[in-house]
């Protein structure tokens, strides 16, 4: 929390008690980036770290211009959301704007609903069974679905009380330290974002969300934001947080959050 | 071995090529749970335009897993481009399609 | 590594043939590549070390995202009678990555997706009207990243 205050102080931004004003959380955010990297526009951000580093957008761009490795994928959980039947639940059955609502706080439950949570629900009431949450077919009907909004710009809502505190508990999740390396991560994706660690450019969290579920060269295949969480803490050597639980649902309120305004893209792959 | 997905698009007076096979293009040095994968990956590829071939190519284990390829052919919409490639156990797959 | 001490000391193509006819070596059990291909290779890399520079384009990645899938493309388009274009990574157990042989009306370019073991330096070799010319680059390959 301190670091964030001696940082982020010099933007104006006063991290005191429930300050949970997602705009000016977010405007404080973008202030941070420019400041970082005067030249990015905050359109660009919705391509993360491909809009600071011009290297590795060319191997981004050749790849797209190509056929993307993910294509498949993406129409075969196409198929997967009519043939699981999906398509039946009033949550799902108009994808873009299932896309666009969630995640979302519910006042009856009063926890914050993720798309990945609602399409397993809804695949376990129409066949019994469970989906996971982290890759195969939720990774692939979530990014079909995600495909329908593309264009369409990330809009979380923060409006009630429940809402507000749920979304500062993703927030003080995301500033807190943690592991065996104490660090945050902001540490890495806002402090230090377009700084190299080892081999790898730290990208934005500004624009994080635009693209999930994601391709990942480094797994061959597609993964959910959930599962990039849970990579993360393991790299972080913090203790692992199963995906779809409450610490994990705030999380990806706030995160999400923080992109709003930003354009949904297809163009799903990364590192 | 697996699909295929071939996207031939003319554009003034050329048809670039792009392809995509499902391919696990395995080089037979990689080990899962301590044994060797044995190799198994594309040997022969060959392209036509029309019926001509253009593309004749000797493919390695090193092209990248489900190999993309692209190539520029000169020709107009509605030719026909064909792949069919062979791989080291003998199986083959093939393609067609219309350029756009 | 008998098997490949074995070939190495006989005559690549033939001593292959041999061992398969004698149903001692499968075609699909051993190597990263067949014998035909390796000299494919080999005399790959001896065009390269006799090649001058090419005036082709030839692009590859300076730090390669994923030494799995380094996206290389060359465009000698503006050259005529391009009949080979190949991409050899001196690095790799079997540099010669893949060998394209261009025809008709096939224009000299070719893009694709190569697996990389660590950095090396690439040649992109264009053959046209007999002659074979260069153009290298070296791309870095790094390992592990993040991400789980």
């Amino acid at each position: 929390m301190k670091k964030l205050i001696t940082v982020v102080a010099g933007v104006g931004f006063l991290v005191g008690a429930a300050s949970a004003d997602v705009a000016s959380d977010q405007k404080a955010f973008i202030s941070h980036f420019k400041s970082i990297q005067p030249s990015v526009e905050f359109a660009d951000y919705t391509n993360g770290v491909y809009a600071y580093d011009a290297g590795s957008r060319d191997q981004f761009e050749e790849i797209l211009d190509g056929i993307p490795p993910y294509e498949e994928a993406v129409e075969k959980g196409g198929a997967e959301y009519l043939k699981f039947g999906l398509n039946k639940c009033d949550a799902l059955k108009d994808p873009a704007a299932a896309r666009l609502a969630h995640p979302y706080f519910d006042e009856a439950t009063q926890k914050v609903v993720t798309l990945e949570g609602v399409m397993k629900a809804c695949y376990n009431k129409q066949t019994g069974k469970k989906l996971g949450s982290k890759k195969g077919k939720i990774a692939r009907m979530s990014a079909w679905i995600s495909d329908q909004a593309a264009g369409e710009k990330v809009n979380v809502k923060v409006e009630t009380v429940g809402a507000q505190a749920a979304y500062e508990e993703g927030k003080s999740f995301f500033y807190g330290k943690r592991g065996q390396f104490n660090m945050s991560c902001a540490d890495c994706h806002v402090y230090n974002a377009g700084k190299k660690a080892r081999a790898d450019i730290l990208s934005p969290a500004l624009g994080h969300t635009t693209h999930v579920p994601m391709y990942r060269a480094k797994w061959a295949g597609l993964g959910t934001l959930q599962r990039r969480y849970g990579g993360c803490l393991k790299n972080m050597r913090a203790k692992p947080i199963n995906a779809q639980t409450e610490t994990m649902n705030n999380l990806e309120y706030f995160h999400q959050a923080m992109s709003n305004g930003l354009e949904i893209t297809d163009a799903r792959y990364r590192k | 071995m697996g699909k295929i997905k071939l996207k031939p698009k003319a554009r003034k007076g050329v048809i670039g090529i792009k392809c995509l096979i499902k391919h696990p293009m395995e080089t037979g040095l990689r080990k899962k749970k301590g044994k060797v994968v044995p190799a198994n990956h594309i040997v022969h590829m060959v392209v036509s335009h029309n019926g001509n071939k253009v593309v004749d190519a000797d493919i390695g284990s090193s092209i990248s897993k489900n190999p993309y390829f692209k190539f520029n052919v000169a020709g107009a919409k509605g030719d026909t481009i064909e792949l069919k490639y062979t791989d080291n156990k003998g199986k083959t797959g093939s393609a067609t399609a219309k350029s756009k | 590594m008998k098997r490949r001490l074995f070939l190495k000391s006989a005559m690549a193509g033939s001593a292959v043939a041999t061992a398969v006819g004698a149903g001692l070596l499968t075609p699909s059990m051993a190597f990263a590549n067949t014998a035909d291909f390796k000299a494919v290779s080999d005399a790959a890399g001896a065009a390269s070390a006799g090649a001058g520079k090419g005036s082709f384009k030839f692009k590859a990645p300076k730090i390669a995202e994923n030494g799995a899938v380094v996206p290389m493309t060359v465009d000698a388009s503006k050259m005529s009678g391009v009949t080979n274009i190949s991409f050899y990574v001196t690095a790799n157990g079997t540099p010669l990555a893949a060998s394209f042989n261009l025809s008709g009306a096939a224009a000299g370019y070719v893009s694709t997706r190569i697996k990389m073991g660590k950095t090396s330096n690439v040649d992109a070799l264009v053959t046209a009207g007999g002659a074979t010319t260069k153009v290298s680059q070296e791309v870095k390959v790094t390992i592990g990243g993040c991400g789980g």
